[in-house]
């Protein structure tokens, strides 16, 4: 069943802005989709329209199989919202800000109580439960957020930039709630930093220009660059780590490799398993007494794809006006089912 | 129930705003000087009580209008920033959400307001020279609360639509205080809060005059009746009350006079009338509480004297019974139309007065003149120049006057008995005809209220957040 589904979502800001454009998509129960794109791609517009914030100039978003309009309650009901860097009412405290919401979800009192003060100590508010929100740091703000957006037990959470303004501890927190909230709910995030939607996220849309331009699993996506990048984190003397990369250079599997200082991006064959000649140049790392301090391959491939998407979209040029058309009509599709699509 | 927390929530808000906390202690102040400075001076020199209550109410159109007005022109524009992230996201409607603000300022102003007007309506009431009636007080009071409604309906109306408080505190600036009067100018006074300002202290004093409404002289006393309740200073002093006899060219001059406030009645004593005769009472400079002289169109009345009460009740006990049993055995026999005619309403033109009856009166009292006392402003007596009766509409057209346009006609009938021949109720002989009609302001207020209202929540409907 699909939670999320919209048809042409279009908005323009007063004729003069595009901030989406036909957006078609669709997220089925229980994913977890990350909304992925440049500042300024139109994800929080897409977030917005998608629960009635905001009023389409074109097309439609439904929820829940049923069309989203700006008094569309009984459906925000089902839904947990974790705005960008939220503004909440500056003289309530916490406390009072989340009873007040409890009771806007029709919560009572004895649930409601309970629950409010169990997601004050989860988000580590405890000490400032009674401090007006005016008062808060913006990584306390955040965390004030997703206790709000929590306090409903909704069916779908969107988060728009959940980490946005949160200390390294507070990022990390965050991403496994989402990990964990992931595995029995659908769950919609949006940032624009690659690696967080790449460690939490199943399914991934990015956006470029108020348009979704690619929409399908994240494994899909690192396939469709068809790059094995492999980054190695080394340590060793210069004259040794020379000596290693002159070694590389003549490894069979591997195309070939650029050094950045004690990084190490080695390109491996492309449409190959890359384990065996990566098992080979870790025992020649260990051979010569090369110490590997990382390995890291997805988040260089996830920049890459998103790159090079970006890139695709820019180098269509005029053809893009194809993409517009409906998908049956050219195979664009946004949906989210399983299935390999990518808009193109 | 998320409606409820919204004002719930809002009111909570309110009560921390300083733009309100310092509205209150300004207004405690300024009430309790004022107050305190009125009442003092009404001991010296009374106060009529539509004026001291006027003065009250009129500050919330004039001078607290305009802290109304931030309180209430910033009730969403101040909140812009936070309705979608912390209210709206919610399970909540936009509907409710405005709605809330729409109340919440509603309750609080007129909360304030109300408490304000009830205190110096109390004060008014029972300190200060009585001009006012039960429903001319609440109908000030009322009217000016609904003009206020009005104010904080259009204040959060261009809160909404402008989306900046600056913009929506001066747009509602300029269109309370420089608009008013192009309203006025237009014809539109009803819409004009300055116009209500003008009329205030009309429509918070009992458009009647004292009138003098009957009479009963015995040889030692007269008690004269009138038509409401008098200033006692005034009522007791006995040079105010000339008496006359028809055989006596010299006026008699009561020794004391004595007002009892409960009956509005004044017993004229000291008197030696001889009985049977006729006696003419024309009284002067008697006035209400409140200043208004006794209107000259009716300020005298004629009795007879009759037998003191000592000869009549020598009656026997079976003489009465006799006479009882007379008066229900003749009651028997003809079952007439006892019901006296009342004057049901007038409404007047600037040159004609319209006056309907209860039922149908007969046709030569109803055209003749001197049945009519009309008063324009009441107390100044406008003579009628023809009487022309329509007895299907029961209804009598005087015409020939001219009367100022904003000023209230009173009509006051006499000496009119019906088609059966009942003289018109004492109690029911007078109405008044009032260009400002509280209806009209009711409208005037209270439809664009609703309409801005309206505004303010199809505005938001519509509105990107």
């Amino acid at each position: 069943m699909a939670i999320v589904e919209t048809s042409n979502l279009t908005k323009i800001y007063g004729g003069r802005l595009i901030a989406v454009n036909g957006v078609n998509l669709r997220v089925e129960e229980g994913c977890t989709f990350g909304l992925l794109g440049p500042n300024g791609a139109g994800k929080t517009t897409l977030l917005k329209l998608l629960l009635g914030l905001q009023l389409p100039t074109a097309g439609k978003a439904s929820l829940f199989g049923e069309r989203v309009t700006p008094n569309a309650a009984h459906l925000r009901q089902r839904v947990g919202y974790l705005p960008t860097n939220p503004k909440f009412p500056p003289t309530m405290s916490p406390i009072s800000y989340l009873d007040l919401i409890g009771q806007l979800f029709g919560m009572a009192k004895e649930e409601r109580t309970p629950r409010l003060a169990s997601l004050i100590r989860a988000v580590d508010l405890l000490p400032a439960a009674s401090r007006p929100i005016k008062t808060f740091s913006t990584g306390m703000t955040t965390r004030l957020g997703i206790a709000a957006s929590l306090i409903n037990d909704p069916e779908l959470l969107i988060w728009d930039e959940p980490t946005a303004g949160l200390d390294p501890a507070g990022r990390k927190y965050t991403l496994d709630l989402i990990r964990e909230i992931g595995k029995t709910r659908t769950v919609i995030v949006s940032s624009h930093i690659l690696s967080d939607i790449d460690r939490v996220c199943d399914y991934v849309g990015i956006m470029h220009d108020g348009k979704l331009i690619y929409c399908d699993s994240v494994k899909v996506l690192k396939q469709t660059i068809g790059r094995n990048n492999v980054e190695i984190e080394v340590d060793g003397s210069e004259l040794l780590l020379d000596d290693f990369s002159r070694k590389l250079e003549t490894m069979p599997g591997i195309m070939g490799f650029e050094r950045k200082g004690g990084y190490l991006d080695v390109r491996f064959l492309p449409d190959t398993m890359i384990a065996e000649p990566l098992s080979r140049l870790l025992a020649l790392a260990s051979e010569m007494h090369v110490e590997i301090l990382s390995i890291s391959s997805t988040k260089a491939q996830t920049e890459d794809a998103f790159i090079h998407l970006l890139e695709v979209d820019q180098s269509d040029g005029f053809s893009r006006a194809y993409s517009s058309l409906p998908p049956a009509a050219h195979g664009v599709a946004g949906a989210i089912e399983g299935g390999s699509q990518r808009a193109e | 129930m998320a409606s409820l927390a919204l004002l719930k929530a809002d009111l909570n808000a309110l009560s921390k705003s300083w733009v309100l906390r310092g509205w209150l202690i300004a207004l405690g102040l300024t009430e309790f000087f004022l107050l305190s400075g009125a009442l003092i001076r009404n001991r010296i020199m009374p106060m009529p009580a539509s004026e001291l209550l006027g003065a009250q109410l009129v500050a919330f159109l004039f001078v607290w209008s305009t802290i109304i007005i931030v309180l209430s022109a910033g009730s969403v524009s101040l909140e812009t920033d936070i309705i979608s992230d912390s209210i709206l996201s919610r399970a909540c409607t936009r509907t409710q959400y405005i709605a809330s603000k729409l109340f919440s300022r509603a309750i609080v102003v007129l909360g304030v307001y109300l408490l304000t007007a009830g205190i110096a309506g109390f004060f008014a009431w029972r300190y200060a020279a009585s001009d006012m009636t039960l429903t001319t007080l609440t109908t000030g009071i009322g009217v000016v609360g609904l003009a206020l409604l009005l104010l904080v309906m259009l204040g959060v109306a261009f809160s909404v639509l402008f989306n900046n408080t600056i913009v929506a505190v001066i747009g509602m600036l300029l269109l309370w205080y420089v608009a008013s009067p192009v309203f006025s100018f237009l014809g539109a006074d009803y819409l004009s809060p300055s116009s209500l300002m003008r009329n205030m202290p009309r429509i918070l004093k009992d458009p009647n005059v004292p009138q003098v409404m009957d009479a009963t002289a015995t040889a030692s006393s007269i008690v004269v009746t009138f038509s409401k309740r008098l200033d006692p200073d005034k009522a007791e002093l006995p040079d105010n009350y000339q008496l006359e006899l028809p055989n006596s060219s010299a006026p008699v001059l009561p020794t004391a006079a004595a007002y009892d406030k409960t009956k509005d009645t004044v017993t004229l004593s000291g008197l030696k009338l001889p009985e049977g005769e006729k006696v003419k009472v024309t009284v002067r400079g008697v006035t209400d509480p409140g200043g208004s002289v006794i209107s000259p169109a009716a300020d005298s009345v004629t009795a007879t004297v009759q037998v003191e009460q000592k000869e009549a009740n020598k009656v026997t006990v079976k003489n009465a019974i006799k006479e009882v049993k007379k008066t229900a055995a003749s009651e028997k026999v003809v079952e007439k139309d006892r019901t006296p005619p009342r004057v049901l309403r007038c409404t007047a033109t600037t040159s004609s007065l319209k006056v309907v009856f209860s039922k149908d009166i007969d046709g030569k009292d109803a055209e003749d003149l001197a049945s009519y006392i009309v008063e324009s402003p009441p107390g100044t007596p406008r003579e009628p120049r023809a009487a022309t009766y329509n007895r299907t509409t029961r209804t009598t057209l005087l015409s020939g006057f001219t009367f100022a346009d904003s000023d209230p006609v009173k009509v006051t009938v006499k000496d009119l008995k019906d088609t059966h021949g009942n003289m018109i109720s004492t109690g029911g002989n007078s109405a008044t005809y009032s260009e400002v009609t509280t209806w009209k302001y009711v409208l005037g207020f209270g439809i664009p209220a609703i309409l801005a209202a309206l505004l303010a929540v199809l505005g938001f409907a519509r509105r990107d957040l």
